[in-house]
């Protein structure tokens, strides 16, 4: 049962431990099986030693192979073999308690890693069953006499009340008290901070989502949907990266106060929340142009209004933003402007292309549409798989295979612009996104990575512009799926699943969207807000107090209504002593009914016949066996009786 | 400050300790004597909740969060569990079976259950006994049988009687008390090797020395055998003398004033031995022969049976008092 209890425990955890523990984790409790198939005696201290020593070494290899630093997850591999093998050496009951007992603690390190939907059903499902094995622990003869499914779901519910409750208002730490170092940091998924022929390519076949965004008002057209993430300066020939760190200066972001009621937004100012799904990188994704995220956050903000965390998103990540769409003018400084006409050697053949261009349109803007124009003419074509460049990349392109994704389009562009005067740079982020109107709802996944740029026009600021959109107008209007051509859109459609499902995966999208929205982005700003519209700002621990002893109180109140199911009989009689003790006449403990009766006759004389008249009923009652009828009468004559008796004693 | 919580402390054990006796012989477990307190367990459990949420809290993990919060609840409701399945349990006294000093007395309680629910792993102990456990179904009662070594002749009174429960998980044990007036005699203990009853015992009955030759005894009582005579009235060792089958005849063995008595015995003996001593000679007696029972201030006429070999032996019993009423 134990040993069932803990490999179900720990099967999910192999989703974050590598093959190697999961293996070893797998090998120990192999072993007990064994053993308890068998019918073997328990393995001796020595051997329990041995293997004790065996899991510190592997750790200790792990330790120092990942570089000296104890991982969380090997932390939690390492309590889960020894967990294991305290199985191996139980005996008494106290054991099995204590295996029972940390076998919760290892439920919840599964959620270390994510906390998806499933997750918290399997977990609650195998920690019922864990409650269920440890009162069969303690009273095996429980089985058979008690419906215990029924009793922990009673013992569920008495529970559920403090667990809300707690779960709402338990106060919430903004900063870990501790951090353990993940053992690798791979997993970072998404965009990257380099763009290069193929890097946005291989991201169009991940149906995984990147995020989900719900806008504040109507929704937008789809060629607005620019989520602008990074801005790339320097190229290289091959690559675009970002600006060095001294070159764009950042200042804290504005913040906003998460979620709630905006205050009335200027126009064309939109607001909107995004729910970033982990990805271990430090970015985040706003609308072009982002305006201010959630103060939460603590995010910072560049002088290219690219926004940052304070570390990479390593769980799910909720916050709002305002963004611009109508675009702002600003000055270009010295240092911006030779940073974005910069151009590495080589590609003569388009620098040539470009110095026509300067040459015909004084105006800069006239040298944009003439780019464009290029793109959009007849041998362009967009393609998930372009033929390899040549080592001069930007002539290759333009002259040579003309064949591209968004990425070789961006980066020509610029090239182009830069080279014809035009400051101009690229950008990287998201584009469109799937409406789920079910969650109303945004899905942006990786398939809608996409690469853009922006020039700088007197008067107008920066200006985005696409160059895949002259080329693929359908790309910007409905998505990768139908800008692609024939076997490549099969391709991607295949990918996906087919179109009946579509309904069931947005269903369940909406499903995983409202649990990260409501259930695990529940932190302390989310707190501070619910307690805001409660009217309870800053009371928590007064509300917390308060809650717990109002819980404690309704707790005891089976126990009140059980003291009131006494017989009715011993109620009346009991008000009755009561009665007479408020009158200097208190039943002595041994006093039989009768006797006290007569004795109390003596001091009450005025209410004599009444009370001896109850007590004769009352003794008939208690000690005779009377019929229903007859009990009722009496019972009445009684509470007659003890109305004049209250009456003639004042 | 120790004399402070020494104060503060005998209210708590004199409140803990008061009496809680039977109402018309049935004590029951109401809400005012019932006790609850975490066990070890329980405490680990505590402490295993707070590790769960210091993780929780570190990472920021609501759904750690649920989970902990929600055992917390569990644990709550254990409370209450544990407390329910004591509550209006009702106990009264059954039987108490005597026995010898060194053996152990076995006192019966029924335990009533009135309610639907059943009471499973009820645990009674007193400070002497072993633990006594009974699960009972819902609206059903049992009998408890507690084991109270016997260590001391007298009556041995049914000690205080702590009835406790830590269903559903161990986390929590309740417990209430029972007094319950229950008393059993404790017998001496038989003078093992005792040389035989006196009188009874022949010169020329040595070579069986004890209480079989007594039962055999008495020639001129013999008769021949008849059909229908019981087994136990014939007479085998003079049957096998004589080789005829000869039945022993009159309702009484031959013996009527076979006094076991006190003053009979050494007079350097001590007063333990000497009970000790006639302990075991009653017992030897059997069913069989007529015994009467001779203690200074005690006088037991001869008689035979069951019920007079116990009312010698809760006269031993309870010496030097008269009657073991």
């Amino acid at each position: 049962m134990l040993m069932g209890q803990l490999a179900l425990v720990l099967a999910p955890q192999a989703r974050s431990l590598p093959v190697s523990v999961s293996l070893l984790l797998l090998v120990l409790l192999a072993w007990r099986w064994l053993l308890w198939r068998q019918r073997a005696p328990l393995p001796s201290k020595l051997m329990l030693g041995v293997s004790a020593v065996l899991v510190l070494v592997t750790a200790a290899a792990l330790v120092w192979q990942s570089g000296g630093s104890l991982g969380r997850e090997l932390c939690v591999a390492l309590l889960g073999a020894f967990v294991i093998l305290k199985l191996l050496e139980t005996r008494a009951l106290s054991d099995a308690t204590l295996v029972t007992q940390l076998s919760f603690y290892l439920l919840l390190t599964l959620y270390l890693a994510d906390q998806p939907f499933w997750l918290a059903i399997y977990s609650m499902a195998i920690g019922a069953w864990i409650l269920r094995n440890w009162l069969l622990l303690h009273h095996p003869e429980a089985r058979g006499r008690l419906a215990i499914w029924p009793l922990l779901g009673r013992m569920a519910l008495i529970g559920l009340p403090w667990a809300l409750f707690l779960f709402v208002l338990f106060p919430r730490l903004d900063h870990p008290l501790w951090r353990l170092p993940q053992s690798e940091p791979v997993g970072r998924t998404g965009i990257s901070d380099t763009m290069k022929p193929g890097s946005v390519g291989e991201l169009i076949r991940s149906p995984e989502v990147a995020f989900r965004a719900d806008i504040v008002g109507d929704p937008l057209p789809a060629s607005a949907l620019y989520w602008r993430a990074l801005v790339l300066w320097n190229y290289d020939g091959v690559a675009w990266r970002p600006a060095e760190g001294s070159m764009r200066p950042m200042r804290p972001a504005n913040g906003l106060r998460d979620e709630g009621d905006d205050p009335p937004l200027p126009a064309g100012v939109r607001a909107y929340n995004v729910t970033l799904e982990p990805n271990q990188q430090a970015w985040l994704y706003l609308l072009d142009r982002g305006l201010a995220v959630s103060g939460s956050l603590d995010a910072r903000v560049s002088a290219d209004d690219e926004f940052f965390t304070r570390a990479p998103v390593d769980r799910p990540l909720r916050y709002r933003g305002h963004s611009t769409l109508a675009g702002t003018p600003q000055p270009l400084s010295r240092r911006t402007l030779a940073l974005s006409l910069a151009l590495p050697e080589g590609n003569p053949r388009s620098r040539e292309l470009a110095g026509s261009w300067m040459a015909q349109y004084p105006d800069p803007w006239r040298r944009v549409q003439a780019a464009l124009r290029l793109f959009a003419g007849a041998p362009f074509a967009y393609t998930l798989s372009p033929p390899p460049l040549g080592k001069q990349q930007v002539d290759s392109f333009l002259f040579d295979t003309r064949r591209g994704f968004c990425e070789h389009y961006a980066s020509s562009f610029v090239f182009l612009m830069r080279a014809a005067g035009v400051p101009a740079r690229a950008v990287m982020g998201y584009q469109g996104g799937e409406y789920n109107p079910l969650g109303r709802h945004y899905i942006i996944r990786q398939s809608d990575a996409h690469a853009w740029a922006e020039v700088w026009i007197a008067g107008r600021g920066w200006v985005r512009v696409d160059p895949t959109s002259a080329v693929a107008p359908s790309r910007v209007e409905e998505g990768v799926d139908a800008a692609l051509s024939g076997d490549e859109a099969e391709a991607l459609r295949a990918l996906r699943g087919p179109a009946w499902l579509r309904d069931l995966r947005l269903g369940l999208d909406g499903l995983t969207y409202t649990w990260q929205r409501w259930v695990l982005q529940y932190d302390r700003a989310q707190q501070g807000r619910l307690l805001q519209k409660l009217g309870m700002d800053g009371q928590l621990p007064a509300l917390l107090a308060g809650g717990l002893a109002t819980l404690s109180l309704v707790a005891l109140l089976p126990l009140w209504l059980r003291q009131r199911r006494l017989d009715p009989l011993q109620a009346l009689y009991a008000r009755f002593c009561a009665l007479l003790a408020r009158h200097g006449c208190a039943r002595g403990a041994s006093e039989g009914p009768a006797d006290f009766a007569l004795r109390a006759a003596e001091a009450l004389p005025g209410a004599a016949t009444a009370l001896q008249a109850f007590t004769r009923d009352y003794i008939a009652l208690r000690y005779g066996t009377p019929d229903a009828a007859g009990r009722l009468q009496a019972m009445a004559r009684m509470r007659k009786a003890l109305m004049l008796v209250r009456r003639q004693v004042r | 400050m120790r004399q402070a919580s020494a104060t503060a402390h005998r209210p708590l054990t004199a409140w803990l300790h008061r009496q809680h006796g039977p109402v018309n012989g049935v004590v029951t477990f109401d809400r005012r004597h019932l006790y609850i307190l975490p066990t070890r367990s329980g405490a680990g459990f505590g402490v295993l909740l707070v590790a769960m949420l210091l993780t929780s809290l570190n990472y920021n993990i609501s759904l750690g969060f649920a989970l902990t919060f929600l055992l917390a609840g569990i644990g709550m409701a254990c409370m209450w569990m544990a407390y329910r399945n004591l509550l209006e349990l009702a106990v009264s006294t059954g039987a108490a079976s005597p026995a010898f000093v060194g053996d152990v007395a076995v006192f019966a309680l029924n335990v009533d259950n009135a309610d639907p629910a059943a009471r499973i792993g009820l645990e009674a102990r007193t400070p002497q006994s072993e633990v006594a456990t009974l699960t009972l179904d819902g609206d059903s009662r049992g009998t408890l049988a507690l084991r109270v070594p016997a260590t001391a002749r007298g009556r041995l009174k049914l000690p205080r009687v702590t009835f406790s429960s830590r269903f559903p998980f161990g986390l929590f044990r309740v417990w209430s008390y029972a007094d319950l007036s229950l008393v059993a005699f404790v017998y001496p203990a038989p003078e093992p090797n005792a040389p035989p009853l006196p009188q009874v015992a022949r010169p020329d009955d040595a070579e069986d020395g004890t209480l079989s030759v007594a039962s055999d005894d008495g020639i001129d009582q013999l008769r021949r055998y008849r059909t229908g005579d019981p087994l136990h009235r014939i007479a085998w060792k003079h049957s096998a003398r004589t080789g005829r089958m000869l039945s022993r005849t009159g309702s009484t063995p031959r013996l009527p004033g076979c006094w076991i008595d006190w003053d009979a015995l050494p007079p350097g003996m001590d007063t333990e031995a000497r009970l000790s001593r006639l302990c075991a000679w009653v017992l030897a007696a059997g069913d069989e022969i007529e015994i009467g029972l001779r203690l200074p201030g005690v006088a037991l006429p001869p008689a035979q049976g069951a019920a007079h070999r116990r009312a010698c032996l809760e006269a031993l019993a309870v010496w030097p008092e008269r009657r073991a009423s």
